[in-house]
């Protein structure tokens, strides 16, 4: 299994605040002549693959396109295709339109209308909560929508019990939770979480609201850490850390390595990421590691010698050492503080 | 006619089993939440992948 993060644009029909893509106002397009090459590749790869459209709205290429890409890359047996969106263009020809093709759907919310429109938000400033509220629920309702993503903010450190209790409301089965950060460079957006806040609070007021809830939804961050609280060894093996696991394809046809967010991203910190263009290669597999790959085998192996909380997250944030910390040598980011220690202490408290 | 092959029972669960190492009452809450969309297979695939999953913001 390998998977492939495609960048169709990296235009957005909105203009979040706390938003990594770089180039969200333009509309350039994936030429669809790289998805003959894209297919050439995974046809001649030994795995299957998961197409995730991700890093610039996906939706807003059109069907026109999305029908192209199914003629040029079908789904089968051993393609998939998974489309990230933040839901405001999914009407009902969309719905039907993925369900018949079986692609799944994730969409961003940041949960109820007080927390999602205070980042989430048109060009013009204007929320964008009614629209995504009903969509996610039309979506949900339809089977189409399998996951929820919701991105913590500073807006949300006092809300954890509202936030759960709406994507409860609403009917969603699978919950992952990102915290805002800082992945590229610090002019492209603005961070409302600051260097001393924490998210100790949040995840308790999370938990407490999952346990009151008989646990009934599947929660990403408390999977792994329970996971990895209740065993000896770490259970969790980053994906960006797998060798040939992850791929990103940039709207020019740029492949990169290991790390999805690189693709697009046109800084410094992606040269050490990059394979090729696909109309150069042949497989998968004929790209040897990157000479960064044994750089970030190191650095995990930092990881498992110097932090008591490795097996809350295998090592992983490699990006996050690379800007946060300017070099891969290097354990602790605020990235990892918030999203796997504080996570970690509060779950541990709460099983002895 | 009802689509059988999308129940699960209780002695199904669990392929992940070594890297699962949940309270069991918290595992079976967690697995039922999934169980009305997703068949076995995939909620296998699901848990792994969200055991591996980090680095990238998709399930």
């Amino acid at each position: 299994m390998k998977r492939l993060f495609v960048q169709g644009s990296s235009f957005c029909d909105i203009d979040c605040d706390y938003c990594f893509v770089r180039g969200r106002n333009d509309k350039a397009r994936l030429s669809l002549d790289y998805l003959h090459d894209v297919y050439r590749i995974i046809n001649n790869s030994e795995t299957d693959v998961e197409i995730v459209w991700h890093m610039g709205e996906p939706l807003v290429l059109g069907f026109n396109f999305f029908k192209k890409v199914l003629e040029y890359i079908p789904v089968s047996e051993h393609i998939r295709h998974r489309i990230v969106t933040n839901g405001l263009l999914l009407n009902d020809d969309w719905l039907s339109f993925l369900a018949d093709n079986c692609i799944s759907l994730t969409i961003s919310s940041d949960g109820p209308i007080e927390v999602h429109d205070r980042y989430r938000t048109s060009r013009k400033e204007a929320g964008t909560f009614e629209v995504v509220h009903k969509n996610l629920c039309r979506s949900i309702k339809k089977g189409v929508c399998d996951s929820v993503l919701c991105t913590i903010t500073k807006e949300s450190l006092s809300k954890a019990a509202q936030i759960y209790e709406y994507f409860s409301s609403v009917g969603v089965e699978y919950l992952g939770f990102n915290v805002e950060r800082q992945l590229d460079s610090p002019e492209i957006q603005v961070l409302s979480l600051e260097k001393f806040d924490s998210l100790e609070l949040f995840w308790k007021d999370l938990y407490e609201a999952w346990e009151k809830d008989s646990y009934s939804l599947f929660i990403r961050e408390f999977y792994r850490t329970l996971s990895a609280l209740n065993s000896d060894e770490c259970p969790l093996q980053p994906d960006e850390l797998k060798s040939n696991y992850n791929y990103s394809l940039s709207k020019n046809g740029d492949l990169y390595k290991y790390i999805p967010q690189i693709a697009g991203s046109d800084s410094l910190v992606s040269s050490p990421f990059f394979v090729g263009n696909v109309k150069n290669l042949n497989s998968f597999e004929e790209t040897s590691e990157l000479p960064v790959y044994s750089e970030m085998l190191n650095s995990q192996r930092l990881c498992s010698e110097k932090c008591d909380f490795y097996r809350f997250c295998g090592g992983a944030f490699v990006l996050e050492k690379l800007v946060e910390n300017g070099m891969l040598n290097s354990t602790s980011t605020a990235a990892c503080e918030r999203q796997v220690i504080q996570l970690a202490k509060v779950v541990s408290r709460k099983h002895g | 006619m009802k689509d059988t092959s999308r129940i699960i029972t209780s002695s199904q669960r669990g392929t992940v089993k070594e890297k699962e190492y949940l309270p069991e009452h918290i595992l079976e809450a967690m697995t039922s939440s999934l169980e009305g969309k997703f068949t076995k297979k995939q909620i296998d695939n699901i848990k792994q992948k969200t055991l591996d999953g980090f680095g990238m913001s998709t399930v």
